[in-house]
């Protein structure tokens, strides 16, 4: 991949690939550096992409992969980050949006984020995600419900 | 409620706080970096092989010529070989996700036998609690092949009385190669007799199989895991979707 082209991916989706690494992650650190080793892929990659949406899944796809090896891998079954277990958010804004979404369990997480932030169909969302269509259709259906529940709960915590 | 606006409000405030030039900066020292381990691993590899070699050839050539050469030679790949050449696999070990309870230590043992799907099978009790009115739940189990889990003490059912079942499972640990489903069969279990309801896979991680009651009185709701390892639900629930007078 020509250099120029590389910085332009750059330029277009590294916040986008750092939002679904934060999303699957939890977590500033390990979804920054989930980030800079899709980029490094890229970098090495040999192929060419017809258009920047085959870009973009290819880079999802690779994101979603990383993230899952890193969740599978020993270090982190055996350790807990320690933004996870002090809860610290690294943004400078507070978002209570975001807090309520990230409770959800991530199989229910991860498809609403990609449906409804990045905008993809049930059958895209299935192929970057390596499942059936019903599959997300149903987590989507519950991720949904799940949320309400949620965000009823807050509602009445802040009024009383 | 709008999601996509929600969406879109909870994650204006996740982005990478370091610019572009920095980013760039750092994937290109990360690139240097992993060169270099490269370089250092084939060597180190190399080293390693030529050792190996070394030592190996000289311990073959000793055990060859041991009268104990016919007793199973154990390799490092998790393969045991027979002196007739005859290659096992060995099984990969299957456990339950973490945070998951397997039945065996949730459950109460209460038969042994046959059931249904005709092939032996261990029974096991395992009690619901009731998360909304009128639905029941168990949560986070995981249950061997062969065994079957009956779910909770019993329902008195009125004539024509709709049950519906629902299974939730969780495909995401490593063991689960078939994500097109797995095999289960659910039943209810009326005047001691089981009668099977379905049979056959999940769609996907969910199934969800619906029963009205031919008669009134008190029936018991059964899973099967009739795959050939271990299953990891995330809930099973039962849930009386009418008319429901109380277990």
């Amino acid at each position: 991949m020509s250099e120029s082209e590389f910085l332009r991916l750059v330029k277009l989706y590294r916040q986008t690939v750092f939002r679904v690494a934060y999303c699957q992650l939890k977590n500033y650190t390990e979804a920054e550096d989930i980030t800079e080793e899709v980029f490094l892929s890229l970098y090495t990659y040999n192929g060419d992409f017809n258009e920047d949406s085959h870009a973009k899944a290819w880079l999802l796809r690779v994101t979603m992969n990383k993230c899952r090896n890193l969740l599978k891998s020993a270090y982190r079954r055996l350790s807990v980050p320690f933004e996870e277990a002090t809860e610290k958010f690294v943004f400078a804004e507070k978002n209570e949006l975001l807090d309520v979404v990230m409770t959800l369990k991530p199989k229910l997480r991860i498809p609403l984020y990609m449906y409804y932030y990045e905008e993809y169909s049930v059958k895209e969302i299935a192929g970057l995600l390596g499942e059936k269509e019903t599959t997300i259709t149903t987590r989507l259906s519950r991720g949904r419900k799940k949320l309400k529940e949620l965000l009823t709960k807050e509602d009445k915590n802040e009024l009383s | 409620m709008n999601y996509h606006k929600l969406f879109k409000d909870a994650f204006s405030s996740v982005s990478l706080q370091n610019d572009e030039e920095s980013f760039v900066k750092s994937v290109a020292e990360r690139k240097n970096t992993m060169e270099n381990k490269r370089k250092i691993s084939v060597k180190k590899s190399v080293v390693a092989i030529c050792a190996c070699v070394f030592f190996s050839v000289g311990t073959i050539v000793a055990a060859a010529e041991s009268p104990e050469f016919n007793q199973f030679i154990y390799t490092t790949t998790g393969f045991v070989i027979d002196p007739d050449k005859i290659v096992y696999a060995t099984p990969i070990p299957q456990y339950p996700i973490d945070g998951f309870s397997s039945i065996e230590n949730i459950g109460k043992p209460i038969a042994e036998g046959v059931i249904k799907q005709e092939f032996p099978t261990e029974m096991y009790f395992v009690e619901l609690k009731e998360c909304t009115e009128n639905k029941f739940i168990v949560e986070k189990i995981a249950y061997d092949n062969g065994q079957t889990i009956v779910l909770g003490d019993g329902f008195e059912l009125e004539e024509n009385q709709c049950v519906k079942i629902t299974i939730d499972a969780d495909f995401t640990a490593e063991y689960h190669t078939d994500r097109n489903g797995e095999l289960v069969a659910v039943g209810y279990i009326y005047d001691n007799v089981a009668y099977d309801i379905f049979s056959g896979r999940t769609d996907g991680e969910s199934l969800s199989v619906d029963f009205t009651a031919d008669n009134a009185g008190k029936y018991s709701f059964y899973i099967i895991n009739c795959c050939a390892g271990l299953q990891n639900y995330d809930s099973v629930s039962v849930e009386i979707t009418n008319n429901y007078s109380g277990a």
